[in-house]
């Protein structure tokens, strides 16, 4: 043996390490080889246990090990072991008495389901604890997570009582519990867990996950409980500055609930506003409440202190912020729905699944307001420490409340998902970007150069917030996750400049592409005096904004009719002869508009340019264009104009996306033959005729392309060849050889197509699976285009499924899409 | 600006310096030993190896910095090994081994994940004397220890 072999194999974290990409039989078959072996592999192998509810009685209870029939269980029951494999009954006492040989072992346990699909299906395992007693192994006392998902039914007392003794029992012997995740359906079942809480110091507990009806009373009780177990020390500080509270003792980082139910927060609103002594605050550092409804609790309102119904209410009615004053260290805060979680993309648009889900929510929605900034400014006070919120589809901000929460957060802020809230305004949401680079230079500094730096940003359905969306590609580098489903982008609004979030891993984003070279100038400029972007026109007294009527066609930005560098500014500073003064406003870095003086007839001619985009035939759209005007043909000429402009926009864009090489997942919404704000709009093709070659880079991490809300034509053959030869099989040289070898034949599949296999293990090995990083195509359309029928549109798509068998083809097939249903795309 | 790594066999390699900073150890010595051009000795790894190592630190050199996931399960997959990686992984068992054991001392983690990978793919499928025949390793089991533990597992072996 090698010194390197044994070396490696002896170090016991190597060994670990190794032994944690097994699976439970690997495990065990490395139990057999070595005394070491066996005792890391058996350590891993029951790190994490889960034992199925219909079994829990057999690994729980008492009398169930000698016999194979539990009281009322069909003897076609199997059940499944650990691994969720199905299972004979001749095998269940051999795992039974394994498992309490072991469990001392185990560091997360499963106990039943976390998923409600499975808990509905509790109702046909009746009588499941009959006649049994709780029966823990003494030995299980190494628990870190506990995941507890039991249910029973409630006219079996004998069943609750054998629950609440598990429960209870699971949580007193094990106090080193770090995470508790408990779902029921059974009402009384969360007081068996607070007596339980209560009971049992659980010093370690860090989160704390409940799925559970709270009851009437249920939410502040263990809000009260939760503050029982807090601690918190006030700090001396300096003379001067207010004492800031932190937390000692028992420190809960996070606290989940869902479905908690609406009476239990009405219960919480009516309990903080008639309680005569200040609230007792929870240490508790991140809030998430799922499936928050804010009409619930208001349901029961009174009338305000003047008796006038059409008055705001007073903001003690709100629960947020009550919430706020009990979690006073809160640095996540998220209120809000998962649908997120749920929406699966597909040919419903996120708009249209976000009315269908909340509907019912959406009938208070303008009703229950507060002051406008009262609320904020309570936030504030109560949570100055917020760095993620959460407040998607919240209805109790108007748009005073974001400019506080945002022009206060904005320094520390890391996260924002504001996804379906309707008073947030573009003008409050650029608090988050910084002033631009020239100006921090030109001034010498400002205060965001010490911001934080905004990772995650979630404002999808938010249409009135488009004009604002450039604004993040342009100033926040920082920017991990953005999403914008559903808000469209103009894209000359975003051309002009290089994208500055080249480190973005998700992206979703709705682009609409101009046909015509219609003007745009830059609708923010930086307002000195007030330290904040402005848009161009909110301020009356703006002499500088001039009104450009919305059927003028002024000639496209002489920027962006330079090919080849995707309209990028070669001088960043060639902006600032707009305005010399630099005591008055200041325009941002880069300026699309600063060429709104060039001619149209320079316009004109400039169609002819040069374009960057690969995929140009040898008659380019520009040459018909001028050919089919001198054969008087104007119409044509102008529609091929408008599909060469078109053209040129998308190639642009497709040029900044492919410098975005750290995408893990891409979603792109827009719709071709789009009528808005009286023109007519395009989309992105991702043709090889329209830039999709730019987009070769992002073979570096691209994990998932979504295209369900795109008129995309990625169904060509020649487009299926381009993503199986550069976002598949980019370092597959047998694949690629087999392809070049083909070339000038119809599409049919390589004859060579397996790929290398790694034979370290010697002959006979079953060889290592390659795993391309893109995995997922997601809504490619296969009914067809102009120039691809739907046939030979399933006929490429299908040899991308046989080119690529670790690829996942979701196709759409509807061909129509969804319109939101107000269509609320304002003009701006 | 480059950093000089000096492996055992006193061969220099010289590295930009966000490469070698994928190695935690060296990022940690540069940063306690702050602006300087002295080249950083590595008696644990040799030329050979090295050479590998620094391989792999270029091709990654622009990964995002792995944040390690909170979850209730330390378990991972081994089916999930990039192209490159698996290319770059095709090497004797000596050198698979003392790339691991490099990964360990330069904690340069990914990569130690994708050695483990590698050879918990090797392990897959076996039988336990074929495991030892593989990495050479003494059964250290008494015949009856041995034929006790089969019987209690066989349960757990089968699929």
């Amino acid at each position: 043996m090698t010194s390197s072999n044994s070396e490696a194999i002896a170090i016991p974290e190597i060994l670990q390490n190794v032994f944690l990409h097994l699976d439970r039989p690997s495990l065990h078959v490395c139990a057999r080889v070595s005394r070491l072996w066996r005792s890391w592999s058996l350590h891993v192998a029951w790190l994490v246990y889960s034992i199925p509810r219909q079994d829990a009685a057999d690994f729980l209870a008492q009398r169930c090990v000698e016999t194979n029939i539990i009281n009322g269980a069909s003897e076609k029951d199997q059940g499944t072991d650990s691994e969720g494999c199905p299972l004979t009954q001749s095998k269940k006492p051999s795992i039974v008495r394994e498992f309490k040989k072991q469990c001392y072992r185990i560091q997360s346990l499963t106990v039943g389901s976390d998923s409600h699909s499975e808990m509905a299906l509790w109702s046909d395992c009746n009588n499941v604890f009959s006649n049994l007693a709780c029966a823990l192994p003494t030995s299980l006392i190494n628990l870190i997570h506990l995941r507890f998902g039991l249910c029973c039914l409630a006219h079996a007392p004998t069943d609750l009582t054998i629950f609440s003794d598990i429960i209870t029992g699971l949580i007193s012997q094990n106090p080193n519990l770090q995470h508790l995740v408990f779902f029921s359906h059974q009402q009384p079942s969360y007081r068996v867990l607070f007596t339980a809480l209560r009971n049992n110091p659980l010093q370690q507990l860090r989160r704390l996950d409940l799925c559970c009806d709270l009851n009437i009373n249920g939410f502040s009780h263990l809000l009260d409980l939760l503050a029982m177990r807090s601690k918190f020390e006030h700090l001396e500080q300096d003379h001067g500055r207010a004492s800031e509270l932190t937390t000692a003792g028992w420190d809960l980082e996070e606290l989940i609930i869902r479905s908690s139910g609406s009476s239990s927060f009405e219960q919480f609103v009516w309990d903080s506003r008639n309680s005569t002594t200040p609230p007792r605050p929870v240490a508790v550092q991140k809030l998430t409440l799922f499936d928050f409804c804010l009409a619930v609790y208001v349901d029961e309102q009174g009338e305000d202190e003047d008796g006038d119904e059409s008055e705001r209410l007073q903001i003690n009615w709100s629960v947020l912020y009550h919430l706020c004053r009990r979690f006073p260290v809160l640095k996540r805060l998220q209120l809000s729905s998962d649908i997120p979680i749920d929406y699966k993309p597909s040919s419903v648009n996120f708009e249209n699944y976000i009315y269908d889900s909340l509907r019912d929510l959406d009938e208070f929605e303008s009703d229950v307001f507060w002051h406008p900034e009262q609320l904020a400014m309570a936030m504030i006070k109560a949570c100055p420490k917020l760095t993620e919120i959460d407040l998607s589809h919240h209805r109790e901000l108007h748009p005073e409340d974001w400019d506080l929460l945002l022009q206060h957060y904005a320094s520390q802020l890391e996260s924002l998902s504001a996804w379906s809230v309707d008073q947030l305004r573009p003008q409050e949401l650029v608090r988050l970007v910084p002033p631009s680079p020239m100006f921090i230079g030109q001034f010498g500094g400002h205060p965001s150069q010490k911001w934080i730096g905004l990772q995650e940003l979630d404002i999808s359905a938010n249409s009135s917030i488009a004009p604002a969306i450039h604004m993040f590609f342009k100033f926040v580098p920082t920017l991990r996750h953005f999403k914008a489903l559903g808000v469209p982008v103009k894209a000359h609004q975003l051309l002009g400049f290089d994208w500055v979030c080249t480190s973005v891993e998700t992206l979703a984003v709705n682009i609409l592409i101009p046909t015509q070279a219609w003007p745009e100038r830059e609708i923010w400029r930086w307002d000195v005096a007030k330290d904040r972007w402005r848009m161009i026109g909110d301020d009356e007294d703006d002499h500088e904004y001039v009104y450009l009527g919305m059927d003028t066609e002024l000639p496209f930005p002489q920027i962006l009719q330079e090919s080849g560098n995707g309209g990028r500014q070669e001088d960043s500073s060639s902006d600032s002869d707009s305005n010399s003064d630099v005591a008055s406003d200041t325009d941002s870095e880069t300026d699309s508009s600063s060429d709104s003086d060039t001619s149209e007839s320079e316009s004109e001619s400039d169609t002819d340019s040069s374009s960057d985009s690969e995929g140009n035939s040898d008659e380019s759209p520009a040459s018909t264009s001028a050919e089919l005007e001198s054969k008087g043909a104007p119409n044509e000429a102008k529609s091929m104009k408008r599909l060469t402009h078109s053209m040129q926009i998308q190639t642009a864009i497709c040029q900044q996306l492919g410098r975005l090489t750290r995408l893990k997942e891409l979603t792109l919404e827009g719709r071709e033959e789009y009528r808005y704000d009286n023109r007519e709009w395009d989309c992105l093709h991702l043709t090889l005729k329209t830039g999709l070659d730019y987009l070769r880079p992002l073979q570096a991490n691209l994990q998932k392309l979504v295209v369900f809300q795109l008129d995309e034509e990625l169904c060509g053959q020649e487009e299926v060849e381009w993503i199986a030869q550069n976002w598949v099989h980019q370092d597959n040289r047998v694949w690629q050889d087999a392809f070049e070898a083909r070339s000038g034949s119809s599409l049919m599949p390589p004859r060579s197509m397996d790929n290398p296999a790694a034979t370290l293990g010697g002959e006979g090995t079953t060889p290592v699976l390659l795993c391309p990083q893109f995995r997922e195509l997601c809504g490619v359309s296969v009914c067809g285009k102009q120039q691809v029928s739907a046939l030979e549109a399933n006929m490429n798509v299908a040899w991308l499924e046989a080119q690529c068998p670790h690829l996942t083809v979701e196709k759409d097939v509807t061909g129509n899409r969804e319109v939101f249903f107000s269509g609320q795309y304002q003009d701006y | 600006m480059p950093v000089i790594l000096v492996s055992s066999d006193n061969q220099d390699f010289k590295v930009d310096k966000e490469v070698a900073e994928r190695s935690i150890l060296i990022k940690n010595m540069l940063e306690d030993v702050g602006e300087s051009d002295s080249p950083i000795p590595l008696p644990n790894v040799t030329a050979a190896v090295l050479t590998k190592v620094i391989e792999y630190c270029e091709h990654h050199r622009n990964d995002p910095v792995q944040v390690p996931e909170e979850t209730d399960d330390p378990r991972k997959r081994s089916n999930d090994i990039e192209e490159w990686d698996m290319k770059f992984m095709q090497v004797d068992q000596e050198m698979l081994f003392e790339i691991i054991l490099a990964a360990n001392y330069l904690d340069i983690k990914p990569l130690l994940d994708v050695g483990c990978k590698t050879v918990a793919n090797i392990i897959k499928g076996k039988t336990p004397e074929e495991i030892r025949k593989a990495f050479n390793i003494v059964n250290d089991f008494t015949p009856e220890e041995e034929a006790q533990i089969k019987k209690e597992n066989e349960w757990a072996e089968d699929r």
